[in-house]
């Protein structure tokens, strides 16, 4: 299969200015990643709050600069060093949906306004008529009808407004569509209507989805691998069954368990692994494992040399006690 | 912008338009609604009232001194025997014009200014913002009297004068808001789709602070007039023969036993400013529908 993304060592990190009595402080908000995403599938990325998915994800796209590190997009294209006609045209191909449906969409602007503004902007060339033409066909495809071409965002319902979202995004027909929690702001009907809608366009349109989400559950139904993040380092990754069924890595063990089961036997008999405390700052990351200061199983060796990845079984983990 | 989309044929029902809804709302405001009338009525009045009135506004008439208020003379006369009405509505002329001008320069140069500082942030933002706060300290009337005697007393003076001071609140206003909007997701948006950082300020952040700006601006022309007015009270900006509701008062205020000298161009001023300020509560109120 195709690579359309490789990831090697990728690090975003933010610069909080000098203030008077501290010095200049970092924060490693993705702190040397590294992985590949292939043509066609879904890559679920899943972790905590500030575990830095937003970050990569963002980075990926160009909104946040990339401090170090190689982004390879479509075998062509190095991100860390693109410059303006290279991003123009990775926007072309590389999409962003939006956690909060509504925020995203200028309120001062009519749908068709907000569908069509990515393709007027990135193919000027195009008649207006073809433009128009495309956003309706867009519309369509995204379930919106095309009496609701001239009404404003505050109009619609969220479920509607991230269908908005969708369209905007796919009017460009791009290859990969990086999904930043973009159905947790969605009550629950209105989530799985719109996963449904992502998976039937990636079948469509042959896709490459980035789906990040906190939620384990939504994450199993849509993903084909998955990729577990803490503090800005990858933790483990490996495809779908093999992740859920025979995770290696404490802390994807820790976060597994607290996914509660729909059998009430079951889930009384389950075991939950809490861990304690709350994530390390990001600016002032443990030494060693990044993981050792809540992991049931740290050592003074975790505590000391920093795990590398590797391959075990079928997933790749990076603890230095697996092997 | 994306005007050519909307012209074209289509068969789509047309909604209400962010505007005319803001408008909808406004016109059931009746204290605002009234308000803009009154503004409306007066700047009527002082383009057209000096143009058709038969006595010209610097005409004197001795045997007419100080005459209250009468069917010939509905403001009474002044010290010179010049009828007051005409002298009234030249003077809101003058000092409207001043207002209203000053308030143009101050949304152009103060939102441009400021969406660009916020916009663009860092160093730049820090140089811009110092540059204000440098102009800020410069006392008003200090500012108006070192013009005036560089460059002499005149109209436009004082009218460069309020807009050089005035644009300095408005651009803090306009960046404070810029750096709301800057991180909405619908302006990353715009970057991931490639648009240029001007389109992003002209299409996406300009449209949607302007309606903090216009209410700002409707309270600004009342604080100008009122600028004007104390330029004039002073003897700076607009000179005699010609007039304006600043110079009218501090005649008035002079001649406190002629109570119509005060008591009219006083009352035309205080019944603007008021109705201005009413204006601008009902558009912050029907800018904002939640």
């Amino acid at each position: 299969m195709k690579k359309i993304l490789s990831v090697k060592d990728l690090k975003v990190h933010f610069h909080l200015g000098r203030s008077w009595f501290k010095s200049a402080r970092v924060v490693h908000a993705v702190d040397g990643v590294s992985f590949d995403v292939f043509e066609g599938e879904t890559l679920g990325i899943v972790g905590e709050s500030g575990c830095g998915k937003s970050s990569l994800a963002r980075a990926l796209c160009g909104l946040n600069k990339i401090t170090s590190g190689s982004a390879l997009f479509n075998e062509t294209i190095e991100l860390a060093t693109a410059n303006k006609a290279q991003w123009n045209d990775v926007h072309k191909q590389v999409q962003f949906i939006f956690q909060d449906p509504v925020a995203a969409l200028d309120p001062r602007m009519t749908v068709a306004e907000i569908i069509a503004e990515p393709l007027i902007t990135l193919y000027p060339q195009m008649t207006s008529s073809q433009v128009m033409a495309k956003v309706l066909a867009t519309m369509k495809l995204v379930g919106l009808s095309q009496n609701q071409i001239n009404r404003y965002p505050q109009e619609f319902s969220g479920g509607q407004c991230q269908r908005i979202g969708i369209a905007r995004a796919l009017i460009l027909e791009p290859k990969v569509l990086i999904c930043d929690e973009s159905v947790s702001a969605l009550d629950v009907s209105i989530k799985a209507q719109i996963i449904n809608l992502l998976q039937d366009l990636q079948q469509q349109l042959k896709l490459t989805i980035i789906f990040i989400s906190h939620d384990l559950g939504v994450i199993k139904h849509i993903c084909k691998r998955i990729l577990v993040m803490y503090l800005g380092n990858i933790m483990e990754l490996g495809d779908k069954q093999s992740v859920y069924e025979n995770a290696l890595h404490p802390y994807t063990k820790a976060l597994l368990s607290a996914v509660p089961v729909a059998n009430p036997e079951l889930e009384k008999a389950k075991q939950i692994q809490l861990l304690e405390g709350d994530l390390p700052s990001p600016i002032n990351p443990p030494k060693g494992c990044v993981f050792n200061t809540r992991c049931p199983q740290a050592t003074n060796e975790c505590r000391a040399t920093r795990p590398q990845t590797k391959m075990v079984a079928n997933n790749l983990v990076s603890c230095v006690q697996i092997h | 912008m994306f005007g050519k989309i909307n012209t074209l044929n289509l068969d789509i029902p047309k909604t209400k338009g962010f505007w005319l809804s803001v408008f909808a709302r406004l016109s059931r405001n009746k204290l605002a609604m009234t308000s803009g009338l009154i503004i409306v009525i007066l700047t009527l009045m002082c383009i057209f009232v000096p143009m058709v009135s038969s006595v010209a506004f610097d005409k004197t008439d001795w045997g007419q001194i100080m005459q209250t208020p009468s069917g010939q003379h509905w403001f009474g006369t002044d010290s010179l025997g010049r009828d007051l009405f005409v002298r009234c509505f030249i003077g809101g002329r003058i000092t409207f014009e001043i207002a209203f001008a000053a308030a143009f320069v101050v949304l152009l140069v103060g939102i441009f200014y400021g969406a660009i500082a916020g916009y663009v942030g860092g160093k730049l933002d820090t140089i811009m913002m110092r540059v204000v706060d440098v102009l800020y300290g410069i006392p008003f009337l200090f500012f108006c009297i070192l013009l005036i005697t560089l460059f002499g007393n005149s109209m436009a003076l004082s009218f460069v004068a309020i807009a050089a001071i005035s644009w300095l609140d408005m651009s803090r206003i306009v960046r404070g808001q810029t750096l709301s909007i800057k991180h909405k997701e619908f302006v990353e948006a715009a970057m991931i789709s490639g648009v240029s950082n001007l389109k992003i300020i002209t299409r996406h952040v300009i449209p949607n602070l302007l309606g903090v700006v216009i209410v700002y601006a409707a309270l600004t022309v009342p604080n100008m007039i009122v600028m004007s007015a104390v330029l004039s009270f002073f003897g700076l900006g607009v000179t005699e023969p010609m007039t304006s509701w600043g110079l009218l008062i501090s005649d008035g205020a002079q001649n406190m036993q002629a109570w119509w000298l005060l008591l009219f161009p006083a009352g035309l001023m205080i019944i603007t400013l008021l109705s201005f300020a009413f204006l601008a509560n009902g558009l912050r109120d029907a800018l904002d529908p939640r």
